[in-house]
């Protein structure tokens, strides 16, 4: 990213509305806020291409075929931390990896197509050299996720899932 | 303006299934989230009319959400935390739904088995996540113990894919 450019209270109102409607078109926005259909045009323009935001299509947990999904930790041994953490990233079922404090160096959120193909995951992650520990936690479900926030992550993005 | 039902309880019911009109439109939304409905009708083989009441149903079902995603850092928040949370029996759910209710949690998870709950948290720095441990998280009842670990750096999020 860039210079990062500082958002008033204007570029505030504006974002509000599409992070509930991505669909709204500038005009109604712009009609709401009482500003001109140019004025909404140039800032979103300036936050675009800034990169501080991006329009955005998700796609919920439940339309993409997969049956199981949770929190992964592993414990790796220091040496093999970038290697472990890399093949945990690309993983097509691996939605979220994190290197973090503790016990588990390594976290992430994974999904599975059945039961079956991820205990295969699993077992192919505990069998990688520097691998002391592999945790899964089964998730039941959600009472929260803010998808309208993206916190700059090395990788971004994948939409090649299947639906 | 749509307005969402309330997300996924225990029993949530299991929500429809995609047919191919679905995903026709999807995949052009995917590349474009502001395609207009006549650009899509003709990808998707189906009239603007259709496109558009599907695009309504399919948000409304909560199956799609089409948003401006927007960089945290732009929020000040800099620091991401996973935070598992230990809550007295037959307390999980109502603790999953305050803390869903704070203004910088990003996710909330129940899980299977103990510890019940994870949180992702966002914060300004240690100081800021500090003052959400001990201000916001202690302060919900039923709360056992909780374990939180630092994001030293995040290598990778999917953006395309919401729990909704």
């Amino acid at each position: 990213m860039s210079e990062r450019p500082v958002l008033d209270e204007t570029d505030e109102e504006i974002l509000r509305h599409f992070q509930r409607d991505g669909r709204l078109s500038n005009r109604a926005v712009a009609q709401i806020l009482g500003l001109s259909e140019g004025a909404v045009r140039k800032r979103l323009k300036r936050l675009t291409q800034s990169g501080i935001v991006s329009y955005g299509l998700v796609v919920d947990i439940q339309s993409t075929g997969m049956e199981v999904s949770g929190y992964l930790g592993v414990q790796v041994k220091p040496k093999a931390l970038a290697e472990v953490g890399d093949y945990v990233a690309s993983l097509e079922e691996c939605s979220l990896c994190i290197f973090a404090t503790g016990t588990m160096n390594i976290r992430a959120y994974l999904y599975g197509r059945d039961r079956v193909i991820l205990s295969q995951t699993l077992a192919e992650i505990g069998a990688l050299d520097g691998v002391l520990r592999v945790e899964f936690r089964e998730a039941i479900y959600f009472t929260q996720h803010r998808y309208e926030w993206i916190m700059a992550p090395d990788q971004k993005g994948l939409s090649t899932w299947r639906l | 303006m749509t307005t969402h039902t309330e997300r996924g309880g225990p029993a949530s019911a299991k929500k429809r299934a995609l047919d191919d009109t679905d995903r026709r439109i999807i995949q052009t939304l995917r590349e474009d989230p502001q395609a207009t409905n006549r650009t899509i009708a003709r990808a998707a083989r189906v009239s603007e009319m259709t496109v558009s009441a599907r695009i309504e149903s399919l948000i409304q079902d909560r199956l799609i959400g089409i948003t401006v995603q927007r960089d945290v850092r732009s929020l000040g928040y800099t620091c991401l935390s996973h935070v598992e949370v230990d809550v007295e029996d037959g307390k999980e759910d109502s603790v999953a739904r305050s803390l869903a209710n704070c203004k910088q949690v990003f996710a909330v998870t129940v899980l299977l088995g103990n510890p019940q709950i994870v949180a992702l948290v966002f914060s300004r720095g240690e100081n800021d996540l500090q003052r959400f441990l001990e201000a916001e998280l202690s302060a919900l009842e039923g709360i056992r113990s909780c374990n939180v670990s630092l994001a030293l750096r995040t290598t990778k999020e999917n953006v395309g894919i919401a729990a909704l």
